[in-house]
């Protein structure tokens, strides 16, 4: 991990954590889910946070928007301190942030081309000029025949276009991706991660990725933190991490998995650790498995 | 049975109806416009809320209890003294207002606070993750997502107020509830007392009917 002088944040970093910190109360007592978390997120990259569950990631990325408040620290996206803002200020920074779930949170009475609408309207854009824009991100996204369809008519995979199409429409700088293909197919899921591959190379979009999907990582990020219980273990490019002689990474992830899978993620860590593997190719044999 | 075909008793039936009709859509409608902020309010303010106020959520929460506790026939007797300094009298549909829309309003208010809470927490922490404001959130995400639900709760609560109306002409409402007390139990004239029963039947069937059919047509969740 690169060393964080504290004050000063470098030109290329668009999300810093500095010293962050999680305590959930409870009337059954204290959860600390994040400890002294510091990470720093490089301006168009594809960032992964991996760990198993309960690590604390999903905490980790609802801290970057503030949708979860961190107990200690601070969390500054592209040079905005956002802790230290109002909640009319965080709002505003919040149109620059865009992000995606697991269970796609569309709103479900109203139309694909009207969800994508919805930041823009929000925002103050003239309804005419919003439906515009949505339709464009729509046509990108790949769902031009969908646009006056229903969430409940369309598949998961078509809920998750809609939702990213959504998260791009006020232009944000960053995606930050909560688990969204983990309700998904694999060919789906293979479908979704080209699309998000697309949009961080032609927008150049910073992406954070949150996943216990070990595929999702191999075949996107270009750099990986891990957690468990609330530490950050280790960041580094994906083979650094997951190509670790010690093999660490791979023991926890593997636990719980069919054997068959377990071998065939085993070989595929070995062989990029000894950079015998690159990304497409790993991903090919991910399949073939 | 002759007799009821008099022109003298179609009379007192379509006036029943009338006063019946007028008590209900009234009050419901005043009920309305106070108890579904009141049923947002409960929700934005809770411990889980977007603006959370746990003190004041809870606080509302103990006076609705409270004047939900009261059965409607004694709370009609409780309020006639607010009803004589707003109206100035306790007979009549006009006065019944005053009781139906302070028994109804705490009752609306639980039953928004329900269609509200239904919808999808993710949903709403989306429109967060968006920027929406709690203004925004309330206008843009919880009322058009609860929007079917919505429309189910005031049917039901439509016909619960139909009820009460009928109830009050135990105590000098008007309404087709009043004709069925004085006929019916008063008078032991039991075949009017049956006219303003299927009458007060068919206006719940009809309500119900009517308010189910929109809340299905319009829910977009249903494909």
């Amino acid at each position: 991990m690169r060393p964080l002088r504290k004050g000063v944040i470098m030109s290329e970093d668009i999300i810093v954590l500095q010293q962050l910190s999680k305590c959930f109360v409870s009337e059954q007592g204290q959860v600390q889910a994040l400890q002294a978390i510091n990470l720093s997120i490089r301006k168009g990259e594809i960032f992964g946070i991996i760990g198993r569950s309960g690590a604390g990631k999903s905490t980790l990325v609802r801290c970057i928007n503030l949708l979860e408040r961190p107990s200690e620290g601070r969390v500054i996206v592209d040079g905005q301190e956002l802790t230290a803002l109002s909640p009319a200020q965080l709002r505003k920074q919040r149109h620059g942030i865009g992000m995606i779930f697991q269970g796609f949170h569309l709103l479900m009475q109203k139309t694909a081309l009207q969800n994508v609408c919805f930041p823009l309207l929000i925002t103050g854009v003239p309804r005419g000029e919003a439906e515009k824009r949505a339709s464009a991100l729509l046509d990108e996204v790949g769902l031009s025949d969908k646009k006056n369809a229903y969430p409940a008519q369309l598949s998961g995979g078509q809920m998750q276009r809609v939702a990213i199409a959504r998260a791009l429409a006020t232009n944000p700088k960053v995606l930050l991706c909560d688990e969204a293909t983990s309700a998904l197919d694999p060919e789906t899921t293979q479908s979704i991660l080209d699309l998000l591959r697309e949009i961080n190379r032609r927008h150049g979009i910073t992406i954070v990725v949150i996943t216990h999907e070990m595929r999702v990582v191999e075949e996107i990020c270009h750099r990986v933190a891990e957690l468990k219980d609330g530490l950050l273990l280790r960041v580094g490019s994906v083979e650094e991490v997951l190509g670790d002689p010690s093999h660490q990474t791979v023991e926890r992830l593997t636990i719980g998995l069919p054997q068959d899978e377990e071998t065939a993620l085993r070989v595929r860590c070995y062989l990029l650790s000894e950079g015998v593997l690159f990304e497409e190719e790993g991903a090919a044999i991910g399949r073939s498995v | 049975m002759a007799a009821l075909f008099d022109p003298k008793l179609l009379q007192l039936f379509l006036i029943g109806l009338g006063e019946t009709a007028a008590m209900t859509l009234a009050s419901t409608g005043i009920s309305y416009l106070l108890g579904l902020p009141l049923g947002l309010l409960l929700v934005l303010t809770d411990r889980d809320g977007i603006m959370p106020k746990p003190s004041l959520s809870r606080a509302l929460g103990m006076v609705i209890n409270c004047i939900r506790s009261l059965p409607f026939i004694i709370l009609l007797v409780v309020v006639m003294p607010v009803t004589r300094a707003i109206t100035g009298t306790t007979v009549g549909s006009k006065a019944m207002l005053v009781p139906l829309v302070i028994a109804a309003t705490p009752y609306i208010a639980r039953v928004v606070e329900g269609s509200i809470r239904e919808i999808d927490a993710g949903v709403i922490e989306a429109a967060q993750a968006m920027g929406a404001s709690p203004l925004q959130i309330v206008l843009r995400v919880m009322l058009p997502e609860a929007g079917p639900s919505l429309l189910i709760g005031a049917t039901v609560a439509t016909t619960t107020i139909l009820g009460y109306s009928a109830l009050s002409g135990i105590v000098g409402g008007g309404g087709l509830g009043a004709i069925a007390i004085n006929y019916g139990y008063y008078r032991r004239t039991t075949d009017i007392m049956m006219v303003a029963v299927v009458l007060l039947v068919l206006l719940v069937q009809l309500v119900q009917e009517f308010g189910g059919r929109i809340a299905r047509r319009s829910d977009r969740r249903l494909t």
